[in-house]
């Protein structure tokens, strides 16, 4: 059993359903992101957020995986601080769905000084609303700014609990901070950027289990929907104990989302008629 | 466990990392030679080994043999924007992979 804490399904094929399910996943999270190409509406992002809690929750059933989401305007879309706005002012009514746990994932992908100031107003809405929070920090070489920026609002905000934070796509240079400032950090495991899964299990070996989760944030882009599984069978062959392995990828994701009363990762009867094929 | 230790000994982590390590190192050296062998680009350096990318990983190269510890921390910070205020605008949506040289 396993809970894939990060994972873009609106981007996956209904097959990715069947084979996160045959691999034991049974529950998942799905931030709101950019979907490739930019909306050019708020009513576009009206429609996505009904997606997330209306039509993935049933997809996700029918493979008896329990599916759960997350609502804001996604940094690579919130240049436009007029439009970013509109965008937050439909966020309250997504708040109040019931697969929903809170804001995320929000953050910062450029580091531009708008980014930040969308990222501070929905982490007012976060405390507002007093809601979970998932946070997307940046790639590549903007990743070590941009996590020094994201954890020195938070902190500045003041009304946000550390451990009800998850800071999402640490690797090497970036899980260290996150840790000792007392949130919880994510290690997404990507093919070719963010971390493989032989780096997410040295990161564990150098940091320990505590408030650390793997994700495989699969989405349209180069990523593989059976990442945790796969990475769950590296840290076996690297030594670890079974223990060690379900603390990782099933009690820590369930410890911090269940923060929220409205996750569950209690079994749900499969119905997809395909499950067998 | 304690942090910084590993399950597997030194000859098991060799053991079962060996191959693909050495697949992986093999990649960058034909890499180098795949792009010093082609013809340059219109805006690119005459030189290929100039191109701020292709530095950038002999830097890091230089990372993995000096015989200290962290070498994967360290190349990741070398290889990251070092400035600390927002930017004014967002440059593009997607990152480059190593800061952009002033």
């Amino acid at each position: 059993m396993y809970i894939d804490p990060h994972v873009h399904m609106v981007s996956r094929t209904t097959d990715d359903y069947a084979r996160m399910a045959v691999a034991g996943c049974v529950a998942i999270t799905e931030p709101a992101f950019w979907a490739g190409f930019d909306r050019g509406s708020p009513e576009g992002f009206h429609d996505y957020f009904r997606q997330l809690t209306e039509s993935e929750p049933r997809r996700a059933a029918a493979y008896g995986i329990r599916h759960h989401a997350w609502i804001c305007i996604n940094p690579k879309e919130s240049e436009d601080h007029a439009f970013a706005r509109e965008v937050m002012g439909l966020i309250p009514q997504f708040l109040e769905r019931p697969n929903v746990l809170g804001i995320g994932e929000i953050g910062l992908n450029r580091n531009s000084r708008t980014e930040l100031a969308v990222f501070e107003e929905h982490l007012e809405l976060a405390a507002r609303f007093d809601t979970l929070v998932l946070v997307h920090t940046p790639h590549l070489e903007d990743k070590r700014k941009g996590t020094r920026l994201i954890l020195d609002a938070i902190r500045n905000q003041g009304r946000l609990r550390p451990d009800r934070v998850l800071i999402d796509h640490v690797e090497e240079h970036t899980v260290r901070p996150v840790l000792d400032a007392g949130f919880w950090a994510g290690m997404t495991l990507y093919p070719d950027t963010k971390c493989t899964a032989a780096r997410a299990v040295d990161i564990i070996e150098m940091h320990g289990t505590e408030r650390l989760w793997i994700n495989s944030a699969g989405d349209w882009g180069h990523s593989d929907p059976l990442a945790v599984p796969k990475a769950a069978a590296v840290m076996r062959a690297r030594g670890h104990a079974v223990d060690a392995v379900r603390r990782i990828t099933l009690e820590n994701p369930r410890t911090f989302l269940g923060q929220s009363p409205r996750f569950s990762d209690a079994p749900l009867r499969p119905t997809a008629p395909d499950l067998g094929r | 466990m304690t942090h910084g230790q590993t399950p597997l000994d030194r000859e098991q982590l060799i053991q079962l990392g060996f191959l693909e390590a050495r697949s992986r190192t093999l990649d960058v050296a034909a890499f180098l030679d795949r792009v010093q062998r082609a013809r340059p680009g219109p805006d690119g350096p005459a030189d290929p080994l100039q191109d701020d990318r292709v530095q950038a990983i002999l830097q890091a190269l230089r990372v993995a043999i000096d015989g200290q510890p962290d070498r994967a921390r360290r190349m990741l910070d070398l290889w990251s924007d070092a400035s600390g205020e927002p930017a004014p605008h967002a440059d593009g949506k997607a990152a480059r992979g190593i800061p952009r040289q002033a």
